[in-house]
């Protein structure tokens, strides 16, 4: 990922190295301020190793959950963003290992899914499947791509209105569009014959 | 569950569930400690001519040596606990210590006429050096890795290595009281033999033990 997408200040690590100290004297305030401020940087973590976003979901929670669980081996005198970044790799990667492990040893058998004898009845949860491999590919574009590819396709918005909403130009957001459908054609072309 | 509701519900719990790494180190590290020097009292014993021997610049050079080792051990062993850590400068501990068995071969060479270098290189404690070291190790071994797991360490295989340079410098300082091979040509090559099988097992045991 460019460094320029990774979220997070330079001045944020000493402040959450505050917020952290302040939380392990028991201060609930500013551990809740610390939670929610380090979870777009846990989110970035994570969409480095996984690419379906209901799947960064689980990897974000379970990151917090083990912050929560580790949070006293942070060393107030030592700099926290080294700590937090160990912690959300280590477990991003950990699932990325769990679900590589269990895809191994699951046998695809898809008949056996087919509950119906009519093939229409069974159209729902092959639908739902795509959409799980479409929300995959589109969570893995690029930012820009991503951006105006939701702005204008999926939100239905005007060019203009994106482009106020994402600081986009109209022509960029156009350039976007086109090659997020691209590389969602290409993507999806793939998984298809893979 | 929405991560929103999940930070409310961790900022609701305050219970900490580890202790403070340093205190909880120190503990077990004297526990594992005092197991083994029961064990050396008991089993190994003190040389007969101790007060001779602690006299000799060979011997404290020997004893003051695997001090180093488990210092070494244990300044990386407690960084390598905390997520994020790394060795820092510890990382040139092992380098110092090399340098240490250098000097000290290096001035026995000089010292010592040629003829009887294999006699002091091969002693007549190898085996026990060897076997020693090891046995003594375990108690510490199991304690730090105890107290490293109050921790949480990102690096697990370092982690178990630095656990087991501490363990088997303390094994090694306690044998050192034992082994009346003082000359450091056999203190070069069969002590790191020794501190080598704990240090392994270390690197073994560590991702295993160390998992969180």
């Amino acid at each position: 990922m460019a460094p320029a997408e990774t979220p997070g200040r330079r001045d944020d690590g000493p402040r959450w190295a505050r917020l952290m100290a302040a939380a392990q004297d028991g201060s609930q305030a500013d551990y809740a301020r610390l939670l929610k401020e380090i979870v777009p940087l846990i989110r970035a973590v994570a969409a480095h190793h996984h690419r379906a976003s209901d799947r960064v979901d689980d990897v974000v929670q379970d990151v917090l959950l083990t912050i929560h669980r580790v949070r006293h081996t942070y060393d107030p005198a030592r700099p926290f963003m080294p700590w937090l970044i160990a912690v959300a790799r280590r477990r991003s990667i950990d699932a990325l290992r769990r679900r590589i492990r269990t895809e191994a040893m699951e046998v695809r058998d898809e008949t056996s899914y087919e509950t119906f004898a009519d093939p229409l009845a069974n159209r729902e949860t092959e639908g739902r499947e795509a959409a799980e491999i479409l929300a995959g590919a589109i969570a893995a574009l690029p930012r820009g791509q991503r951006e105006a590819l939701e702005l204008v396709k999926l939100r239905e918005m005007s060019l203009l209105e994106a482009s106020a909403a994402s600081g986009q130009s109209v022509g960029g957001l156009k350039v976007n569009v086109h090659r997020a459908i691209k590389a969602l054609r290409a993507r999806l072309k793939g998984e298809k014959d893979g | 569950m929405r991560t929103d509701d999940l930070i409310k519900a961790l900022v609701a719990d305050r219970a900490i569930d580890g202790a403070s790494l340093r205190r909880v180190f120190l503990l077990f590290l004297v526990g594992g400690t005092a197991v083994s020097v029961a064990l050396f009292i008991l089993g190994v014993g003190l040389r007969n001519d101790i007060a001779v021997a602690a006299g000799s610049v060979r011997f404290q050079f020997k004893f003051v040596l695997m001090i180093v080792v488990a210092v070494a051990g244990a300044g990386l062993a407690l960084r390598l606990s905390r997520p994020g850590t790394g060795p820092g400068i510890w990382r040139w501990t092992p380098v110092a210590i090399m340098g240490l068995f250098a000097v000290g071969v290096g001035g026995e060479l000089l010292e010592v006429p040629a003829a009887m270098w294999p006699a002091k290189l091969m002693g007549s404690n190898s085996w026990a050096c060897v076997t020693t070291i090891p046995v003594l190790a375990l108690a510490p071994m199991a304690c730090v890795l105890a107290a490293m797991k109050n921790g949480a360490p990102t690096r697990p295989r370092l982690a178990g290595l630095a656990a087991g340079l501490l363990s088997a410098g303390l094994a090694a300082t306690l044998y050192a009281l034992n082994c009346a091979d003082d000359s450091p040509l056999f203190v070069a090559v069969w002590y790191p033999v020794g501190i080598g099988i704990v240090v392994a097992a270390g690197a073994v045991v560590g991702p295993r033990v160390l998992r969180w």
